[in-house]
């Protein structure tokens, strides 16, 4: 058990910079997930951590002791593999004591932790088999256990789920998730898909380009990103951007755009300090005029339905909306007929307004 | 189910198998003219046919019993075996160094070994006579394990891209699990590279219990002979050739290589790094 300090960390290969001012605090027992698309430095970060990579500055510190001269058998981590990296020509068993082996261990105890890893895992009918006769699934088991037997102070993982088929990920996810509970270690998570990020999280690193763009729990990243990318990155189908511009109508401020205008809060429209806004709303946040339930008239404007698609438990409706396309979530009584015309409203009270410059939230 | 040929490809199979064949009594040519003369009576090597009219063991029976044959053959697997041992390790561990270590004078370690290499060992022959002789080694074994110790370029380029082709993740899963470099060359690098190791053992073996003109150089009492420089000296004596002597101790002589190929035979297996990741 540890925490993990990341101070000023910047890694740049020849001209390339993929990690720049990096500055995390990851708390003891806390399962920090680092997400974003490939090339945004979140493996080269978790690297870093682990001692395979060498930052250019900045230092690292592991349970209060700076780690940046000790290599990484001496940074007491573990580290999973997206490739699991299982050494082929030992058995279940000797890849999991490969490291209390190293440690000198005595038998006894390498027996015992070996044998109990498997258990949790249940790959103990595979401890005599060499890894080319495993499956996929199996694995990854055989690599977490290699991680979980060392008892280390951190656990590194770096996108250990993504070599699997979308069901068996599912599943790990959630076995991951429960072994997390059970060792109540301190977790750095690498992925690049967000599904992973927000259900396995207790905070959520998102980075683009070798920088943070934000660190949050799950559900504020959700509910306030702090820029367009974030906004963007998180939440499927993505939030819909349009820009529009803010005007005075009558005592209420009122955003408008190619087809649209949406009446925004008062409290929420004071921090705005620029006419010219993006509106962000995400797909759940689009209603659509089913009949049952009246709009109120001034914040409703028509759309045309352009491209179905329903999933069965909801359907999205792809909209014409001026000259843009937005993304709307409805359930299954909502479906419509492409080239339908609607009646639309935006939630004002979930509606997000970005500077269409910088890209940074508003609200 | 055996399929029809069209007469183009059926043309194209026989082309290959004449080339095959004539490959093959190519090759077995010359064995088989050594192993039937070991058994011919008289001294010469060319008899009036290929199957002699007379077998006769008496070869074989003076070449173990009036000469030090015995005695030349365990001088060439010491040499041979300790050799290509050290030659095994210094190659592979030099390799690792050059696939997996990031250091000053890497490039030109590796280009200058090559080209080092690349000029005849003939020439150096003058500087090793020399450096033996104050060494005061000269005519002993040692010297000569000495000499054949160093690795060959050509092995460590080979071997680097044996160890090149093995996941680097391997090792970084070795390092993140407490291992040093040396450890995760001896337990993860060295197993893996098994098939590579056994090649490279095959060659430096053969190319050291064959070669004739360093060690004849170097060794200089009929005690101190190996196989090679042994057997010469059946066919330079200078009145008359032995010949039918030579090519029984030749055929002895080629045992020990074909047995350590047979053996390890079962390590050149590939697939070795088969499961170690996703592929």
């Amino acid at each position: 058990m540890a925490d993990v300090v990341l101070e000023h960390i910047t890694k740049n290969f020849g001209s390339v910079t993929a990690v720049r001012d990096f500055n995390l605090t990851v708390h003891d027992g806390e399962f920090t997930v680092l997400v974003g698309p490939s090339g945004c430095g979140k493996t080269t970060t978790l690297r870093i951590v682990a001692g395979l990579e060498e930052q250019s500055s900045g230092s690292v510190y592991i349970g209060g002791r700076k780690v940046d001269d000790l290599s990484p058998k001496d940074r007491n981590i573990a580290m999973v593999f997206q490739n699991y990296a299982l050494y082929p020509h030992m058995n279940v068993f000797d890849n999991m004591a490969f490291g209390l082996r190293l440690r000198h261990t005595p038998p006894d105890e390498i027996r015992r932790r070996v044998n109990e890893a498997a258990e949790i895992l249940g790959i103990t009918p595979f401890l005599k088999r060499l890894p080319r006769e495993l499956s996929g699934g199996q694995r990854q088991r055989v690599a977490l256990g290699r991680a979980i037997v060392r008892r280390p102070a951190v656990f590194l993982m770096d996108e250990p789920l993504s070599n699997l088929d979308a069901k068996l990920r599912t599943q790990m996810r959630m076995e991951l998730l429960k072994l997390y509970q059970r060792l109540g270690s301190t977790v750095i998570y690498v992925t690049h898909d967000q599904v992973e990020a927000m259900t396995m999280g207790t905070r959520i690193v998102v980075m683009k380009d070798g920088e943070i763009q934000q660190v949050a729990p799950p559900q504020e990243l959700y509910d306030h990103p702090a820029n367009m990318f974030v906004a963007g990155f998180i939440g499927s189908p993505p939030m819909n951007f349009l820009p529009a511009r803010l005007r005075q109508d009558g005592g209420r401020v009122v955003a408008a755009g190619d087809g649209f205008q949406v009446t925004l809060p008062p409290e929420k429209a004071a921090l705005c300090n620029a006419a010219d806004v993006v509106v962000g709303v995400r797909p759940e946040h689009i209603v659509v005029d089913d009949g049952s339930v009246p709009l109120s008239v001034d914040g409703t404007f028509e759309a045309v339905v352009d491209v179905v698609e329903p999933l069965g438990h909801e359907v999205y409706l792809h909209l014409a909306v001026g000259g843009h396309t937005v993304t709307a979530r409805v359930g299954p009584a909502g479906i419509r007929k492409p080239g339908e015309s609607v009646r639309v409203a935006f939630d004002i009270n979930a509606v997000h307004a970005f500077h269409p410059d910088t890209g940074v939230a508003y609200f | 189910m055996r399929q029809k040929l069209r007469p183009g490809e059926r043309a194209g199979l026989w082309i290959s198998r004449f080339l095959i064949w004539g490959g093959l009594v190519f090759a077995l040519f010359p064995a088989l003219w050594v192993l039937t003369a070991s058994f011919a009576p008289g001294m010469a090597f060319y008899s009036s046919s290929l199957i002699p009219h007379q077998f006769t063991l008496d070869n074989y029976i003076y070449v173990f019993t009036r000469t030090d044959f015995w005695l030349w053959m365990k001088n060439s697997l010491i040499v041979g075996g300790i050799t290509a041992t050290i030659q095994m390790l210094v190659t592979a561990s030099s390799a690792y160094a050059f696939s997996r270590m990031r250091f000053p004078g890497r490039k030109f370690g590796l280009m200058g070994l090559l080209l080092l290499q690349m000029l005849p060992s003939t020439m150096s022959l003058a500087a090793i006579y020399t450096l033996l002789v104050r060494l005061h080694l000269l005519g002993s074994l040692f010297g000569l394990i000495l000499v054949f110790s160093g690795a060959s370029a050509y092995n460590i380029w080979l071997f680097k891209g044996y160890i090149d082709s093995l996941p680097r993740e391997l090792d970084e899963a070795a390092y993140a699990d407490g291992a040093t470099h040396w450890q995760v060359f001896t337990r993860i690098i060295l197993p893996l590279a098994r098939p590579m190791l056994a090649v490279q053992f095959i060659w430096s073996f053969t190319g050291i219990y064959n070669e004739y003109m360093l060690s004849s150089l170097v060794l200089q009492s009929p005690r101190t002979y190996t196989v090679a420089v042994g057997l010469q000296r059946f066919i330079a004596n200078q009145y008359s050739a032995h010949w039918t002597y030579f090519a029984a101790g030749a055929t002895v002589a080629s045992l020990p290589i074909l047995i350590i190929t047979m053996t390890l035979q079962r390590h050149l297996e590939s697939g070795l790094t088969r499961g170690a990741v996703k592929g």
